[in-house]
């Protein structure tokens, strides 16, 4: 499977859909400000990774508690300089599940 | 991954909604509060989009995409889209332009709040009842493609557990709109 839709924005990218294998955000370094989870169903997931030394890292996971859908109970924000993550990489456990990606 | 050719309409609900610049004096990036604003938030707000809207619904949607992207896309068919494809945005008043940015109350489906490109600094939503929802989209390529979804916890009209803050250069979100499933339910737009 080709993983989730990704779809580029102005504010950075928001994935989901279509099926839920592993998805690169983007192959280089993003500075990300902010990231949010939708997830579709109670206990949906979606597990990132980044690469370091050319291996796939956990760098954050989101799993829903019974608020599907709700994005504001699932979200991190790293400040306005943001954090640089390479290669990273999202694997959503519904197919109807929301990432969203605010870069800095 | 380059961009899926196949977007879904699950990310881009098929409705076209036209961004006309020339909206109502909410869309209007002054800080002038709108004279009309009830702040007894009436429920008698009538409602400028369909009232049956629900972005819980799963209405038949069409497919129809935006051209940088392949029909071919296998829609999810239990996808519920944020944003219902038969409805037009609205020109609400209900969208009240404030000096921290726009408060949306007193209506239901899709409604537009600014048609140019806003820098969001953080968004709240005091939902009325258990499990009201509140989707958020802005434009890609003419296409509305969503950038937030809120649904409210049992705890409802409690907007300090529905909100989220982007930093105060905040980020960039042109052509926005909300469809809210609930009259009674307020979205709150903090800009830079």
């Amino acid at each position: 499977m080709a993983g989730c839709t990704k779809v580029h924005t102005e504010w950075g990218y928001v994935l989901g859909g279509v099926d839920t294998d592993a998805t690169a955000v983007d192959a280089g370094k993003i500075w990300v400000k902010a990231m949010a989870f939708a997830g579709n169903a109670d206990d949906a997931t979606c597990s990132l990774t980044n690469d370091v030394g050319g291996t796939a890292t956990t760098c954050y996971k989101f799993k829903t508690d019974g608020n599907d859908l709700d994005a504001s109970s699932y979200h991190v924000f790293f400040g306005d300089a943001g954090v640089p993550f390479t290669n990273l990489t999202a694997t959503l456990s519904h197919v109807n599940d929301r990432l969203y990606i605010y870069l800095r | 991954m380059a961009v899926s050719p196949s977007l879904s309409p699950s990310l881009s609900p098929s409705s076209s909604p036209s961004n006309s610049p020339s909206k109502s004096p909410s869309s209007s990036p002054s800080s002038s509060p709108s004279t009309s604003y009830s702040p007894s938030k009436s429920p008698s707000a009538s409602p400028s989009s369909s009232p049956s809207l629900s972005p819980s619904k799963s209405p038949s949607r069409s497919p129809s995409l935006s051209p940088s992207y392949s029909p071919s896309a296998s829609p999810s068919p239990s996808y519920s889209p944020s944003i219902s494809p038969s409805a037009s945005p609205s020109e609400s008043t209900a969208v009240v332009n404030t000096e921290y940015g726009y408060e949306i109350t007193g209506v239901t489906g899709l409604t537009k709040i600014y048609a140019g490109t806003l820098r969001v600094k953080a968004l709240a939503f005091l939902g009325d009842d258990d499990h009201d929802t509140c989707a958020l989209t802005t434009q890609v390529n003419g296409v509305p493609v969503s950038c937030y979804k809120f649904k409210t916890h049992s705890t409802d009209n409690t907007p300090p557990t529905s909100y989220v803050y982007f930093g105060e250069r905040g980020v960039p979100m042109t052509g926005l709109m909300a469809n809210i499933d609930d009259a009674q339910s307020i979205l709150f737009i903090f800009i830079r």
